[in-house]
């Protein structure tokens, strides 16, 4: 008879899950800052204003925090940016 | 000279390209194909600067850089094609169309090329703002092509945006 094993089930812990994440952008000398800014719009749904202000952050600061909240949003975004070539993280927001 | 058209469908149409230009737009996936490790990395970053986060470094791997990579190499192929469909004019020039349906394809294409140029040549801040020197150096070729790139990049940037 066949047996069933028991499959390997990640699970993320709750802390994980309550806490708030944010998803930051970082420089590279190499994005062009118009394609930086055209990529904010597209992804992130940000105005051409909002987008130009957080390009700007990136190049004048090193990253801009552009987006933050539940862990698996913050995954997804990340991975859609990383699809469009920028150098974005996830990180746990800091605790009030 | 180069001559480029935006048709009313919204495709670009480039005509008059000389076949030193079009051999340069041709070696377009070239970079990003190297397997220079350097390249790898930068193409694929990790999600988080956190060592911590094992899972999801791992998960990444195993999940998500499969498709990025299919993605990333959907886009080379497209351009490869839409220049391979290219066609030659009397005088020896070429002339080829780039889809509307192509043209975020032709930026990611464009944009790895030069991520990874930058990475195999190390180019600093400094180089990417000075002119390229000696063309029979391959240091000073590619930081050419890398100029080329971006002025093209820029612009399908501005014909989308």
């Amino acid at each position: 008879m066949a047996t069933l094993e028991t499959p390997d089930i990640k699970t993320k812990d709750q802390s994980d899950l309550d806490s708030v994440w944010s998803v930051i952008v970082h420089n590279d000398p190499v994005n062009l800052m118009s394609y930086v800014t055209l990529i904010f719009r597209r992804v992130l749904g940000f105005s051409k204003q909002k987008a130009e202000r957080h390009m700007l952050e990136v190049h004048n600061k090193g990253r801009s925090m552009v987006w933050s909240g539940s862990r698996e949003q913050a995954e997804l975004y990340v991975q859609q940016l990383h699809a469009h070539l920028l150098l974005a993280t996830l990180e746990k927001a800091p605790t009030p | 000279m180069i001559k480029i058209q935006i048709l009313p469908n919204g495709s670009v149409f480039f005509d008059q390209v000389e076949e030193s230009f079009y051999q340069i737009l041709c070696s377009i996936r070239e970079p990003a194909e190297s397997g220079d490790p350097l390249v790898e990395s930068r193409l694929f970053p990790q999600p988080s600067e956190d060592v911590e986060e094992e899972d999801l470094l791992d998960d990444w791997k195993s999940l998500v850089e499969p498709d990025l990579h299919d993605t990333f190499l959907a886009a080379r192929e497209s351009v490869a094609a839409d220049l391979r469909s290219a066609e030659r004019n009397p005088d020896g020039s070429l002339h080829f169309t780039i889809p509307r349906s192509h043209i975020d394809l032709w930026l990611s294409a464009l944009n790895q090329a030069r991520l990874a140029l930058a990475e195999i040549h190390q180019f600093t801040d400094a180089d990417l703002s000075r002119a390229p020197h000696d063309l029979d150096d391959p240091r000073e070729f590619a930081l050419m092509r890398m100029g080329i790139y971006g002025s093209l990049q820029e612009w399908l940037v501005a014909v989308v945006g």
